[in-house]
């Protein structure tokens, strides 16, 4: 009996001193509004690789039940990704080469500090890093004529650390003498490639200042490339977007670029967001909504839905790049909310599809496939382009007819008017 | 609320108006520019523009210039540029009023942000104090026509009382679009009566029995045609022409034939 008690007391004095040697108390995630029972702790480095590191994290119960007066709380889980990778132009000079990259948009609580360019002569790296800071362009200079080189460009958040990283691209610059490559093979020629990933086999549409210019297929890796010569310098916003098989439409993307003469530009590291849809119009409250849409193949995807707080989800694409989930509607309130999706393969990911609405009420409601659902398509072709802008160019700051007004209501803001809101509207919707 | 920036850059003989948008994407600008009493302007470029598509083509009117437009897509970034002005400075006026006097800004901006709502974002629109131009230099040649460009042919009830119209639109990357001008004929490669129009235009042949050729003009007079509509042949018609070819050899050859002898 009395080495059974000598036993416990000696097991109870080696668990003390294990945890005064591990300094975990419950006491330290303790709070005067709140406190957190049982916590886990990882090991240091547990959480840490070559392309993340994990400085922190505190657990909540649920989504948006935590709050804190000294630092910043975001619902949200942070292996999600809430970055899209930046899309880079490069445009070969005389030994240099112009930059210039899509404004990385974060979220959830992640803010942008700036751009590091990274540079090498080898395909893949290793890169030389520049911090160039939080700015969308950068002209590399002293380069050898000739030479193919390759540049990746690297967000950074407030503190500096690396949160996205674009796709490679690359250019050879010229000679003083004239001569040599643009931005990755040109000579002489004025004109722009662009490169990036849609879905399997999808058709892609590029839009030259908000103009039809040319439509390609996907491969079945959903890459895409398209090339435009005989351009004049100058600024030019392209565009570009991609169908899937139900015809429904990716965000636009959009990226302006100043074109040089007698130099071929690369925009290159596309990733065209998720097409997105929802089965029911109307979900009764507590039933599932399936999500679904297209993308690249074998991709995670992650769902935004829009409630009090954001809610997301993941999911996978599959063979054909398609996803779907079937979301659980018990946490939302009763009432309008959206959904979009972005998707995620090796170190690259996409911006947000479109916003798809559904009400959360009462009853099932599927929804009813319409020919033309776009606002902003006042003719009805399924298209927002030119002819609707005409027409409501036509209407604009003059009292509508009793026929524009339904049109107005029904594809426009509503307000009986149109006005620069009509028009935004349409740039949003636009397909050309 | 996301801001936004319209602001001017002075760049020799030239006043350029420049959008920032660092971190939210924004579709549609709008504004007033209230020219200085002492400038007298040259020329309004819009090449190279960051809109795609003017709502108002911003034009001189009492003293003001008016602009509106959108760019499909939407834009984040910074440095965008809007529209050009170049000025020129009426003489005599001493250094002194110049700095007091010749200040410009934006009025009445606008920023929509790209969400599908028009959401209005907040805009600042920074004075800036006019340097005296420098008139003797002169603008940059431009001897390159506007994009290509396909003129379509729509219908639409809501419009012209459901008649045919045609709408166009291109850009020019050096001196900007002037005018568009519309020609209706059969026969325009003998010369047309060229119409300065605007999209959508009324087009007068509803019946689209003759060519329509829409031209875009840019300000140093470089012209871009392009063909909106081009009427196809009919077997009769084919057959018509025939016969009258046929009948002028015919002719010919008789006529012929009557001197020889």
């Amino acid at each position: 009996m009395t080495s059974f008690r000598q036993l416990f007391f000696w097991l109870a004095c080696l668990t003390a001193l294990l945890l005064l040697g591990s300094g975990v108390w419950a006491e330290e995630y303790t709070a005067p509004n709140f406190r957190v029972l049982d916590p886990v702790l990882a090991p240091a480095g547990f959480s840490t690789s070559t392309s993340f590191q994990l400085f922190g994290s505190l657990g909540e119960l649920g989504l948006g039940l935590s709050t804190a007066g000294s630092f910043g709380l975001r619902s949200a889980f942070l292996y999600y990704p809430v970055v899209e990778t930046p899309i880079v132009s490069a445009t070969a000079g005389v030994e240099s080469v112009a930059l210039s990259w899509s404004s990385v948009t974060a979220s959830v609580g992640w803010t942008v500090g700036g751009y590091n360019v990274g540079q090498s002569t080898v395909s893949d790296g290793p890169y030389s890093y520049t911090s160039v800071g939080n700015v969308t362009s950068s002209t590399r200079t002293g380069l050898t004529a000739g030479t193919t080189y390759y540049f990746v460009i690297r967000a950074e958040d407030a503190f500096g650390n690396s949160i996205a990283t674009s796709t490679q691209i690359s250019a050879v610059p010229t000679s003083s003498g004239g001569g040599g490559g643009g931005g990755g093979g040109g000579g002489g020629i004025t004109g722009v490639r662009l490169s990036g990933r849609a879905y399997p086999l999808s058709q892609v549409t590029v839009l030259k200042d908000g103009q039809l210019a040319i439509t390609t297929i996907a491969g079945p890796d959903s890459r895409f490339e398209v090339s435009f010569t005989g351009l004049s310098s100058g600024s030019y916003i392209f565009a570009v977007y991609s169908e899937d098989e139900a015809a429904r439409r990716s965000s636009l993307f959009t990226f302006p670029v100043t074109l040089s003469s007698g130099a071929m530009t690369n925009i290159g590291g596309i990733f065209l967001s998720p097409t997105i849809a929802v089965d029911k119009s109307e979900v009764k409250q507590g039933e599932n909504i399936a999500i679904f849409g297209q993308t690249v193949a074998d991709s995670v995807v992650t769902l935004a839905v829009n409630s009090e707080e954001e809610i997301f989800v993941q999911t996978l694409s599959d063979n054909d790049g398609v996803y779907l989930h079937n979301f659980d509607t018990t946490p939302l309130a009763l009432g309008d909310h959206s959904t979009k999706s972005k998707a995620a393969i090796t170190t690259e990911i996409s911006p947000f599809s479109p916003l798809v609405g559904f009400r959360v009420g009462v009853e099932d409601v599927p929804v009813t496939p319409g020919a033309c659902p776009l606002r902003g398509d006042l003719n009805s072709d399924c298209r927002v382009n030119l002819i609707d802008f005409s027409i409501a160019a036509f209407w604009y700051r003059r009292p509508l007819d009793v026929g524009f007004l339904l049109k107005e209501k029904e594809k426009l803001n509503g307000d009986g008017r149109v006005d620069l809101v009509d028009f935004s509207i349409m740039a949003y919707y636009w397909t050309g | 609320m996301p801001n936004s920036k319209l602001f001017f850059k002075q760049d020799e003989n030239s006043l350029k108006l420049f959008l920032d948008s660092p971190t939210e994407k924004v579709n549609a600008v709008a504004g007033e520019i209230s020219l200085p009493t002492d400038f007298v302007l040259s020329q309004i470029q819009t090449g190279n523009s960051l809109i795609n598509f003017w709502v108002e083509k911003p034009s001189l009117a009492d003293g003001k210039i008016i602009f509106s437009g959108i760019i499909p897509g939407g834009y984040q970034g910074t440095n965008g540029l809007i529209l050009n002005l170049t000025l020129s400075k009426i003489q005599g006026l001493s250094l002194k009023t110049q700095i007091q006097r010749e200040s410009l800004k934006v009025s009445n901006a606008q920023v929509l942000l790209h969400d599908g709502l028009g959401t209005r974002v907040t805009v600042e629109t920074p004075e800036i104090i006019l340097e005296p131009f420098d008139t003797a230099l002169a603008a940059a040649v431009d001897n390159i026509p506007p994009e290509e460009f396909i003129p379509l042919v729509a219908v639409d009830s809501s419009l012209f009382d459901g008649q045919k119209f045609l709408v166009f639109q291109t850009q020019d990357k050096q001196s900007g679009v002037s005018h568009y001008e519309v020609c209706e004929s059969n026969f325009a490669w003998f010369g047309c009566d060229w119409q300065i129009a605007e999209s959508p235009h009324l087009i007068i042949n509803q019946n689209l029995d003759k060519q329509i050729e829409v031209k875009a003009v840019d300000l140093a007079g470089n012209e871009r045609t392009a063909t909106a509509f081009s009427p196809t042949w009919s077997p009769a018609d084919y057959a018509f022409w025939s016969i009258i070819i046929l009948v002028l050899i015919l002719c010919l050859l008789a006529i012929k034939k009557f001197f020889r002898r």
